[in-house]
Parts: C-alpha cells; structure tokens; sequence
C-alpha cells in the first residue's frame, strides 16, 4: 500500500493507554471515528475508553487490511480500465479467506471484537463477528451453547423443565 | 429489558501517552490472557445477543431460552423470525406456534422480518382462522419483510395484502380458485414482490402490479398462462419466469417506463417457433437484459430451425438499447439447439453493447449467430463466450464437421475454445484480433 507522507495520520488511544498511529483512511473505516473527523477536523488524537489495545490492534489489522484490499481494486480499474470479473472475483475471496482466518479467536476476543465493532461502529467487522457467533451457536445443544460461552446456568432443574415443555419443538433434535 | 450497556469494568486507569508504545507504527498484538470463568457473552448488551440471535432459523434461537435467566425471552425479541425446519406434525401446529410467538411480543419489538416455511407438510392451501390472525398480528406488529413459502395463500391474500407496512414480500405458490383474486389494496411501502402464480389470468397481475405504487423489484414465476402484460411507472427491476405445462405462451407485453434491470427466463418442454409470436416491449430505459432459455426437447426442432428464433431475434429487436446482455440457450439433455438469427442484415444492431456475454450450444449456427452479433455492436468492451458441450453424435459425418468448426474457432489462453473471455475490447489492439477473427469466420462458413 503506498502511502504518502502527507497524509494525515490519527492517533488512537486505547482504554489502557496504548497509542496506535493510522493514517486517516483507515480511522474512517469507523464511522464513529468517521463522525468525530467531520465535526472536528483538526482533530488528531482520539481517545477510547472503550477498547483495549489488544482489541484496538485486532480492529485496526481488519481496518487496514480491507483499506488495503479496496485500493488495490480501485488501482487495478484505474490501471486496465475497465476491472475483470474474474479477478475481481479472486479478490473478494482472498478477502474472504483472510476474514475467516481473522475470525480464528476464543470467544472471549470474539466477545471483545463485537462490543468494540458495535462501539466504533465499524459494520463490516460487526456482521463478521456476529455471523461467526451466530455461527457458534447453530447445531448445538443448549448445554454446548452454555460450554462454548462459558454462560453460568441459573435455572432450576424444575424452571429448565418448563421451559423445554413450552417450546418442545426446539430441541427435538440435534443437527 | 436492560439495554444498556455496561462498560465500566473496561475502563482501566489510563496510561500517559508517553510511557507507552513508540508512535508511527503498529505495536504487535500481544496475547492477552483472558479472564477464564468470566461469561463474556454476558457482557454484551442484549441488543447486540438479539442481532446473534436474528442470523439465526428461530428453531435454534428457541433453544437459548433454556441457557439462563436472562437468555429466557431475548430470542422472542428477535427482528427477524424464521421458522425454517422445526419438526412440528402438521402446518397447523406450526401456525398456532407462529401465533403464539407473535403474540406474546412485546409491541415496542417491532417485527422486521418472518420467514415461514411450510413446504416440509407439502402443499397445502391454508385457509383456517389461525393464519388469519397470525396476519393481524403481523399487521400490528408492522411487519416489513414476509417470505412464506410452500403454501398455496390463495385465500388468505386479502389478509395479507392488508398489512400495509410490508416493504418486501415473497409468496412462493399462489394457484387460481374460482374466487375473485384480491385487489383494491395499496401496498404503500411495498418495494419487493416475489410471487409463483398458478393459473392466474394476466388481467388480474397486471391490475396487482399497477396498484402498488412504491413497487421497484418484481420477481415473477408464471406457470399455465398463455399471456403476460405489465404496466407500472416505477419498476426498475424484473425478473420473468415463465414455465410451459404444455400451453403455449403467445404474447408479452410490457409497458415499463422505468425499467433498467431485465432478467427473462423460460422454462419447460416447448417449442420456440409456436410460442411467443407477439411481443412488444417499451422500455426505454433499460440497461441490463439477462434471457435464459433452458429447453427440455427440442430434437424434433431440427427440421425447422430457421423459425426457432423468429421470437428471439424479435425480442432482441425490443432490447437492443441495452449496455449489458446476457444470452443463454441451453438444452437440458445435452441436445443440439441450433439458433439461426438470419442474415447480418436483418439483425438487430446493438449501439450501445458494452458487455456481451453469450451461452450457447456448440454448432455451426450458433458460432455464426454470435459472429453476427458481433459485427452488430461497435461498442462492445468485453464478451464472455461459452459453447455448451452437447451430446457426441455417432455419425462420422457430424463428427468431422464438428472438428472443422472446432478448428476455426478462437481458443483461449488454455488452448479450450468452449469459454472464451475477451475484455478492454475498447483498445484498438484488441478489438482488431476481434475483428481477425469475425472476419475470418465470416468467410469460411
């Protein structure tokens, strides 16, 4: 990615100090950011209290590399012309690919990378995130769901009971 | 129901700037142990759980409800229900339970989208007082987005089209009664329509579609008509499929003013010489035609080949402003269809073709025809090429004429003269390998 020296570069602070320099391009990849540029141009350093570094620095990784991606398409049509469908068609599934293994976390990072994405408002990161938990939960029984989310059951056995009697369709069987 | 979100265990004692990391690059991520034990997915608001839960069929989000205290209503309030598969003994039981759902909601939940599927319990057409009220119950609930599918709604539909916030709606099996079909309902929101009709007459779809007045995308399946005419202002969109149960469809006509998105598909054992001897399209507009013929039998046709595209070459003729076109013929048995456009000449000329893409089977008249076409657009940029292998023939003749006509052709990179993609056909370079080849072509058969 070739990046002039002139671009504006933003500093994001995170929630426990950790400062994270990106050029202007990627901080609006966060509409929240996005917002906060537009009303404040002169703005350079943008606090987080929200999002710890190890998150902000998942989040900005995603933010770069999908800038990356989309300026590499941009050059490419401006180069040939005109884009070709197959590689563009490649393209989108290199990214897809890198999503995918961007998305290989624990649950707790995954946790994490849906509040900050909700927060920052970044909604190509929000609908990964929540498809790949979605995803989690899909073909698993309700103790899996509890196991996979470490989710403390506070049910008793008789409340568990009615509760299954009343939607007994939904957990007649296991796909 | 707590929707705010808690954030205050995260907000740890801030570092100074300085103490930390170097500026101007990325510090590489560290892993950090996670608070083992801690319920994270309980950390999120319940917001964000119900958007999880919305990606999900409501057969699985039913199954949260059992997690823990908190998880016991959060799938109820789910924007988007979809009843997908869930093993119930008949349509009837899982109405009542659709109705059930939709009734215990909460009113300020209000529904997005339901998607129900009744196919697993066959067709059945549904008429009962429960489907009623799961429709009023839609209604008050200000549903956008209904998909029912496997279910013939024929008496139900002034029901449904009185669910006046409904911003797309999909209805996939409608078959005609001896009842009057519904009209005089304004959909004002109403912007996608999918709807498979059954021997509906074209009077009344016509009269449906004027009536809806925000309407942009149409997909249509018909089956068992002889005739199709739409007339809408604001249309931009449609998808026509029309599918023969051994009558003939004679006439299309269509009045679309606005219409930029064209997709034309005919399915079914037919023949294209009897068919579709009117047609008249006004579209003005349009921009993009996709035409599919998927043909079932046609060996009989090869007699008569001169007249198969009669009706093709016509509706070429209506389309032939368009900057992208999509031509598929293809035989499902592997069959040869021989599509004969007539002399350059009386081709269609297509000014302002920029994206050709052409499927067809691989025969002689086919490769002319697409020559011909070829010749017809100046402005082409880019053509997608596809041959459709078709069933080997035995005589030693065809074969070797089959062999001629591979030699003749244009291969690509990987030496395959099936598929064929040529693109910046706007550089002169390009366009005169182009040419090479017309001509070449042109002269030889």
């Amino acid at each position: 990615m070739a990046r002039s020296s002139t671009e504006n570069m933003i500093t994001l602070m995170s929630s426990d100090g950790e400062e994270f320099m990106v050029t202007e391009k990627v901080a609006r990849e966060c509409t929240t950011i996005r917002n906060m540029l537009e009303d404040d141009c002169v703005i350079t350093n943008i606090p987080l209290p929200n999002v710890t570094s190890d998150i902000l620095s998942m989040v900005i990784e995603y933010c770069m590399e999908h800038v990356a991606a989309a300026e590499k398409a941009a050059a490419e049509t401006a180069e040939k012309g005109s884009s070709s469908a197959p590689a563009a068609a490649k393209a989108n599934k290199d990214l897809e690919e890198w999503d995918k293994a961007f998305m290989n976390v624990d649950v707790y990072t995954l946790c994490d990378l849906i509040l900050a994405a909700n927060y920052l408002n970044v909604s190509g990161l929000l609908d990964l995130t929540i498809q790949t938990a979605a995803n989690l939960i899909k073909g698993k029984s309700p103790e899996q769901i509890r196991k996979t989310f470490h989710i403390q059951n506070d049910l008793s056995l008789e409340e568990e009971e009615k509760i299954r009697s009343q939607t007994p369709w939904a957990f007649e069987k296991s796909e | 129901m707590d929707l705010e979100t808690s954030f205050e265990d995260e907000e740890l004692p801030k570092k100074k700037a300085e103490q930390a990391y170097g500026y101007g690059q990325l510090i590489k991520r560290k892993k950090k142990k996670a608070a083992k034990g801690m319920d994270h997915l309980s950390n999120l608001p319940d917001e964000l759980i119900i958007t999880i839960l919305s990606f999900l069929p409501t057969h699985i989000t039913a199954r949260t409800s059992v997690l823990c205290r908190r998880f016991r209503h959060l799938w109820k309030a789910a924007p988007s229900l979809q009843f997908i598969s869930p093993k119930l003994p008949s349509h009837h039981h899982l109405i009542a339970l659709v109705n059930r759902v939709l009734c215990h909601r909460h009113p300020s939940h209000s529904l997005f989208s339901l998607h129900l599927d009744l196919k697993y319990y066959g067709i059945a057409h549904i008429a009962d007082s429960s489907i009623r009220s799961l429709f009023s119950n839609a209604f008050f609930l200000s549903l956008h987005h209904l998909t029912i599918e496997g279910s013939d709604l024929f008496f139900t539909l002034p029901r449904i089209f009185s669910i006046s916030s409904l911003k797309s709606l999909s209805l996939d099996f409608i078959e005609y009664r001896n009842e009057t079909f519904p009209s005089g309902f304004t959909l004002p929101f109403l912007r996608r329509l999918s709807l498979r009709l059954f021997y509906i007459d074209s009077a009344r779809i016509n009269q449906l579609v004027s009536e809806l007045c925000s309407l942009e995308d149409l997909h249509l399946e018909i089956h068992g008509i002889d005739s199709l005419s739409l007339s809408s202002q604001t249309i931009r969109n449609l998808e026509l499929i029309i599918v023969y149960n051994y009558s003939k469809f004679k006439t299309l006509e269509l009045f679309l003013p606005s219409l930029e998105s064209i997709h034309l598909e005919k399915r079914g054992f037919f023949c294209l010489h009897q068919s579709l001897s009117g047609i008249h399209l006004e579209v003005p507009l349009l921009k993009r035609a996709v035409i599919f013929l998927a043909v079932n039998d046609l060996s009989h046709l090869s007699i008569e080949y001169p007249k198969v595209v009669g009706a093709l070459k016509k509706l070429l003729k209506c389309i032939s402003h368009v900057e992208e076109l999509s031509l598929h013929v293809k035989d499902k048995e592997h069959n040869e269809v021989p599509v004969c456009l007539g002399t350059r000449k009386r081709m269609p000329k297509f000014p302002s073709l920029k994206r050709l893409d052409v499927g067809l089977c691989f025969h002689e008249y086919n490769i002319r025809a697409v020559i011909m076409m070829l010749h017809n657009c100046p402005a082409l940029e880019s053509l997608n090429l596809k041959f459709y292998e078709i069933r080997k023939v035995g005589r030693s003749r065809k074969g070797r004429q089959r062999k001629e006509w591979e030699a003749k052709l244009l291969h690509n990179a990987n030496g395959n003269y099936y598929y064929l993609y040529l693109r910046n056909l706007n550089i002169q370079e390009n366009r005169l390998e182009l040419r090479k080849f017309m001509g070449n072509q042109e002269m030889s058969i």
